[in-house]
């Protein structure tokens, strides 16, 4: 077992978009379809039914104009019949909405695996899917050294390489912005859909504020926390003596002698963190899911996320 | 100080003063500053910190458990400490002090009950050991030790000798041991006490480096069984140490006296007695053996039982210190006699115990005896006719009536008599050798100091036990008219009247006279039979006074002076502590003190002939007992013994290895911290936002 608190040298940051997906796992993955749990009504161009109406080639029904109204939906007919104006309402087409929330704060980038790029490929994957599936795919990060990015509107399989290079450049850095990306990321939503956010929700500030915004507007919220081996049993991984142990993103400092019993409790803690957070996201429909970052994506993605109903 | 009590001495007290000072303030030092820890990033320190809290929250005894820490460090300092100032147990004896090894070496001293194994070591060789190793701890302070103290080595038995004066010198110190020489003699303190004194008071400060309230430090080494503790006293600031050499149950059974006798109507046949001496408390048994001139003539027929010594009614042994044997301790007795054998020449006696045991020098008695021999005795000047009368009727070889002008002109031949008998106006002023019998204070002995007459004297008091007066009773005798005389200290009065001696024996040298104070007619004692019996014992007393046989027994310590006939210029002496040629001077010679038991043997030719001279030296009396003392009573204090020197350990040792368990428990304890679980059933502190008990715990998905 390698002991990472006593130097040994860390595995590389994905490069190449061949090391966020490979052709394997890509052909794997290939079949999976991402799922809402929301209902959606009946299956339209854009491979879902919507229940919204809007624009699409599906008449609906007309309404009188309003000022304001688009010009171009005015049935002319009717009004050289009734001399009134009416609009046509069409059956709007909506496509599922896949949004991939990463979190890049400093503190994603420890462990090893690191969790950064344990969440860049998990990302990638899940972005595969949702492009495969003509699905619209909106990437952001967030906490990073530049605040919070996004790349959104992402559609077919075409994207899948701009995608990867998006999420190459991910650098991580800087501290956590949860609360307020949660809140943009919300605001700036559209459509319905999944959201999936990937992080390690070790935030001092709290987690629960940014998720009310996240869960919000009927969208499918997934929390998908990663936590390094070396998080989950520190002490296996060598964390035993006298550590001054620094906070990687406020520089905060715990002096800690990892006995046996503080190691334990240290634990102890961890579990309830992760227990608190889920307990917190089942009561508002929120599915939770704590992943070893030493975990392979693909069994990921086709074991777990298919049970637990993300993927199918 | 009268008992001194057990007291630490430290020998490098600057060193664990140092230590202590500088590491002391350090540990509490390091308290304050914080631990030297390895580095290393997290992504969040919020659970680390919530478990330290918890730990702590947890554990009982938290505010305590620090304390106790530096509590087990601070002692462990303390003993570490405590160790490098080399402490030891001691007796108030300080690196920089005086003190004075007063070591006995009287015959008790040669017992060997503290010898191990069968390697005889006599009492004198353990204190030897014991004052080697006293000397090598005042020495031995290593390093940081400073300037070791003075020390001076006493020998005292009979009389004391200073072996080695005050010295900080380690190896002359050593070699004054080597040199202590067992002796057979009596145990005095009082010589060696003031010896001791002498040099331990300090006079001049500068020169003899110390102040004068700094008195030393007296170390008795010994049995504890000596004759004059009573009569000595320690002084205000005094500290006397008492060493206890030998064992308290030591038992001891040896020869008391010895005493020969040749027959009256036989001279050729001689009978010897034995006095033998029990100091133990069981009855014993032994055979004697009868040697004469160094070959075995007889054992007694059947083993002599010797009863046990009665210890009295004291629970612990009587302190020593009366002249006697105290009351406490009775030796038991036993008497042997030899049956009479011929001996018509000179030789040496030796009485042997077929027992042995602890202690050698009394399981044999020597005795030199002359041949039997009768006397030439002179009587010079008008002589009373009772005295002549008497004189003629006893059994000498040779009696001569000489006037006053015929003595003087032969006293330059002073052997031609064994005994002068002579009124005190006859004989000259420039007394020759000899042995004389006077009536009246002799010019020649001014040591007698007449000073008139007294008139109507009787007799007060008789020292019963002299030779002089064996089976003579003098409470009839009535003196009308006697010599006063104010006799010096080398007069011994034998008979007292009121307030001036009537029978005094004085002794100048080679001259020894019997002076009776007055004319035998001034008095009614010619009609007493006492008077021909006192006649009869001084002529014989002082006729064999150069007679081996029957001179005062020698103790060892006495210094034996022998007249040598003829012209011879130097004799040689050899016995068991001496072996050498002497000069004679005026026809005698002295040599001695003799400090061992044995024969001491003078030979000399003389015209061609081989002549010697024999002289038997006993062990000194008392010295049997050899039970040693556990305390002594130094006139009114006692001091109790304070073990032997073999005793003296360093504590330092014991200091590290308290130090090293410490250290062990301190890591124990600093370990035990971080092993405290939480307290059964008392779960994880949930984190702030983990609201919900009995949450299900989520579970990790993991390879």
């Amino acid at each position: 077992m390698s002991l990472y608190f006593q130097g040994q040298p860390r595995r590389q940051r994905p490069e190449r978009i061949d090391d966020l997906l490979g052709n394997e796992l890509m052909a794997r993955i290939a079949r999976l379809d991402v799922v809402s749990r929301k209902v959606f009504a009946g299956k339209l161009q854009g491979e879902r039914r919507s229940k919204r109406r809007g624009q699409s080639v599906e008449f609906a029904d007309f309404r009188p104009y309003v000022h304001g109204d688009d010009l171009r939906f005015i049935d002319w007919n009717i009004f050289g019949r009734l001399d009134r104006l009416f609009l046509k309402i069409f059956l709007e087409e909506e496509d599922l909405s896949l949004m991939v929330a990463i979190d890049s704060s400093a503190s994603m980038d420890w462990g090893d695996p690191s969790k950064l790029a344990f969440a860049q490929r998990l990302a990638m994957a899940l972005g595969y899917v949702g492009l495969v599936n003509h699905n619209r795919v909106t990437m952001a990060s967030f906490g990073g050294g530049s605040g919070l990015r996004k790349l959104s509107n992402l559609r077919g399989r075409r994207r899948t390489s701009e995608m990867g290079r998006w999420l190459l450049d991910l650098e991580a850095g800087g501290g956590s912005t949860f609360e307020e990306s949660m809140k943009v990321l919300a605001m700036g939503r559209q459509g319905r859909g999944v959201m999936v956010v990937i992080s390690d929700f070790l935030l001092k500030e709290g987690y629960e504020k940014g998720l009310r915004y996240a869960a919000g507007r009927g969208y499918d919220l997934w929390c998908i926390q990663t936590l390094a081996p070396q998080e989950l049993d520190p002490m296996a991984h060598g964390l035993a003596g006298d550590w001054r142990l620094t906070d990687l993103e406020d520089r905060d400092e715990a002096e800690v002698t990892a006995s046996p019993g503080l190691v334990e409790q240290y634990r102890a803690n961890l579990g309830a963190w992760c227990a608190g957070l889920r307990d917190f996201a089942v009561r508002r429909s929120i599915m939770h899911l704590v992943v070893d970052t030493s975990m392979d994506v693909e069994v990921l993605m086709l074991e777990y996320l298919r049970r637990r109903g993300l993927l199918r | 100080m009268t008992a001194p009590s057990l007291a630490i001495a430290w020998l490098t007290p600057a060193m664990g003063i140092a230590v202590a000072s500088v590491l002391v303030p350090l540990l509490v030092a390091l308290y304050f500053l914080k631990l030297r820890r390895r580095p290393a990033a997290v992504p969040s320190t919020l659970l680390w910190k919530r478990s330290v809290e918890d730990v702590r929250a947890n554990t009982p005894f938290q505010r305590l458990r620090p304390s106790v820490l530096l509590f087990l460090q601070l002692a462990l300092l303390a003993f570490v400490a405590f160790a490098l100032a080399q402490p030891r147990m001691d007796l108030g004896l300080s690196a920089g002090g005086r003190t004075v090894f007063l070591v006995d070496v009287s015959a008790s001293m040669g017992a060997t009950d503290l010898s191990k194994g069968d390697d005889p070591k006599s009492r004198l060789d353990v204190a030897r050991d014991g004052i080697r190793a006293r000397i090598e701890s005042i020495h031995s302070g290593g390093l940081f030790a400073g300037a070791p103290g003075e020390c001076m080595v006493i020998a005292f038995a009979g009389s004391a000798k200073v072996i080695q004066p005050f010295t900080r010198s380690k190896g002359d110190l050593l070699r004054a041991v080597d040199r202590l020489e067992q002796t057979d003699g009596a145990s005095v303190l009082a010589e060696g006490l003031a010896l001791a004194r002498a040099f331990a008071t300090v006079v001049d400060p500068e020169s003899q480096g110390a102040t004068p309230a700094e008195s030393a430090v007296i170390e008795l080494w010994s049995d504890g069984r000596i004759a004059d503790l009573g009569e000595e006293s320690i002084r205000p600031g005094e500290t006397l140490v008492y060493r206890m050499t030998g064992r308290a149950d030591a038992a001891n059974l040896g020869i008391e006296g010895i005493a020969a006798e040749r027959s009256i109507t036989d001279p050729g046949l001689m009978q010897v007695f034995v006095t033998l001496r029990n100091d133990g408390p069981s009855e014993a048994e032994t055979d004697v053996e009868l040697w004469i001139d160094g070959s075995r003539r007889a054992v007694t027929p059947q083993a002599v039982r010797v009863p046990a010594a009665d210890a009295g009614d004291a629970p612990v042994p009587a302190p020593a210190g009366s002249d006697a044997p105290p009351a406490g301790h009775r030796p038991g007795i036993a008497r042997a006699l030899f049956p009479p054998f011929v001996q018509p020449r000179a030789g040496v006696i030796e009485v042997r115990l077929t027992r042995s045991d602890a202690l050698a020098v009394d399981d044999r008695a020597v005795l030199a005896v002359a041949a039997p021999r009768r006397l030439r005795v002179a009587m010079v000047g008008p002589m009373d006719f009772a005295v002549s009368n008497v004189l003629r009727a006893l059994p000498v070889e040779r009696l001569e009536s000489l006037t006053a002008a015929e003595f003087a002109a032969l006293n330059a031949d002073a052997d031609r008599f064994d005994v002068v008998v002579a009124t005190a106006g006859a004989l000259p002023e420039a007394l020759g050798p000899g042995r004389y019998l006077t009536f009246g204070a002799p010019r020649g002995i001014a040591e007698l100091n007449p000073y008139g007459t007294k008139e109507g004297l009787a007799v007060r008091a008789q020292r019963a036990a002299h030779p002089l007066l064996r089976a003579v009773n003098l409470d009839d005798l009535y003196v009308s008219k006697a010599t006063a005389m104010a006799p010096g200290s080398d007069v011994e009065s034998v008979v007292d009247g009121p307030d001036v001696p009537l029978v005094a024996v004085a002794r100048r040298g080679t001259v020894t006279a019997v002076v009776v104070a007055f004319d035998p007619l001034d008095s009614n004692w010619p009609f007493q039979r006492s008077f021909v019996t006192f006649l009869a014992n001084a002529v014989e007393w002082l006729g064999s006074l150069d007679q081996p046989a029957a001179q005062a027994e020698h103790r060892p310590g006495d210094a034996i002076t022998a007249r040598i006939p003829g012209a011879v210029r130097e004799v040689r002496v050899a016995g068991p502590s001496i072996d050498e040629r002497i000069t004679v001077r005026d026809g005698a010679v002295t040599f001695g003190p003799v400090q061992r038991a044995g024969v001491y043997r003078l030979t000399w030719s003389d015209e061609g002939a081989e002549r010697r001279l024999e002289f038997a030296v006993n062990a000194a009396e008392g010295e049997g007992w050899i039970a040693a003392a556990e305390r002594v009573q130094v006139g009114t204090a006692v001091v109790d013994s304070s073990g032997s020197g073999g005793s003296l350990s360093d504590l330092w040792p014991y200091a590290l290895a308290a130090a090293l368990v410490l250290l062990v428990l301190e890591w124990w304890a600093y370990h035990r911290r971080h092993w405290v679980r939480a307290a059964p059933g008392a779960g994880p502190v949930r984190p702030v936002g983990a609201a919900v008990p009995g949450a299900r715990g989520a579970p990790i998905i993991r390879p």
